[in-house]
């Protein structure tokens, strides 16, 4: 089975959005504003981004593969209301889109967010803005 | 002024064309019917499992006269049905949260998974359907 080569983005996104400038509105998010997939307290305040795992590649994508990728992140923003969980998503689309991150191995050429949707969670305490991130890449 | 062309019998071209568009108009049904149930295949592969009973429900549907497909999952399918391993009541339409995601959790999206992977298959099935 394709596995996916770790390119390492999720770090180089965890620094820009802390060192974001202009920082998010005030009371937007929280102290640590991201978390990964599977690192989030719970007792984690809400107002904060949920970064996904990468989704398999069209194609399929062999790890030690050299060359391009192309690979589409998710990316969730989750806070108390719809409203602010938007605003988190502009927020985060103005800051990524276009943005070309500086990653150890690879070039990056692109960089665009598309809306996926949203969703609330189970209880109906939390909404979320879910975000397409696709990232293109060239090994170097 | 005016430029115009004679033609004196079109009739066998017209025939031509129109057994040609009957021919792509098949192959292209046939390749939605092969490609639809590719792609409910490849998403019962990725789907996630506890008890399989989310994955037993993948359903296919064709829509156009067979000529689109949609594959996913029905609310009915779930909401207030037994599942057969536990023999819970379903409460909630929880594929929804698996591809979304939860505050805690953020989802696996088998399905644009699955879609992505049979993109390539996709494109190059039709592009064949529609050779003369």
């Amino acid at each position: 089975m394709a596995q996916l080569v770790t390119v390492p983005v999720w770090d180089a996104l965890v620094a820009l959005v802390i060192a974001a400038a202009p920082p998010a509105p005030s009371g937007l998010l929280n102290a640590d504003r991201i978390y990964r997939d599977g690192e989030v307290p719970e007792t984690a305040a809400l107002g904060y981004i949920l970064i996904g795992s990468a989704i398999q590649p069209r194609g399929g994508f062999y790890n030690g593969q050299r060359g391009r990728t192309d690979q589409l992140y998710r990316l969730h923003c989750w806070s108390t209301t719809p409203t602010n969980a938007e605003r988190i998503a502009a927020w985060l689309t103005a800051l990524l889109d276009g943005q070309l991150l500086t990653l150890a191995g690879h070039t990056m050429w692109t960089s665009r967010i598309t809306s996926f949707g949203h969703q609330a969670d189970t209880d109906r305490t939390a909404y979320q803005v879910v975000l397409n991130w696709d990232v293109s890449t060239l090994e170097v | 002024m005016r430029i115009t062309m004679f033609v004196r019998n079109t009739d066998g071209l017209k025939a031509k064309l129109r057994a040609r568009t009957a021919r792509q108009k098949q192959r292209v049904l046939e390749a939605s019917q092969d490609l639809g149930d590719e792609e409910h295949a490849e998403v019962v592969r990725l789907a996630n499992r506890d008890t399989g009973y989310m994955a037993s429900q993948t359903k296919l549907r064709f829509t156009r006269g067979g000529y689109n497909y949609l594959v996913g999952y029905f609310a009915e399918d779930f909401i207030g049905q037994t599942n057969p391993v536990t023999g819970q009541t379903i409460l909630r339409f929880y594929p929804v949260d698996v591809i979304y995601g939860t505050r805690f959790y953020a989802g696996n999206d088998f399905l644009t998974a699955a879609h992505r992977l049979m993109a390539a298959r996709t494109r190059s099935r039709y592009v064949a359907a529609l050779k003369v």
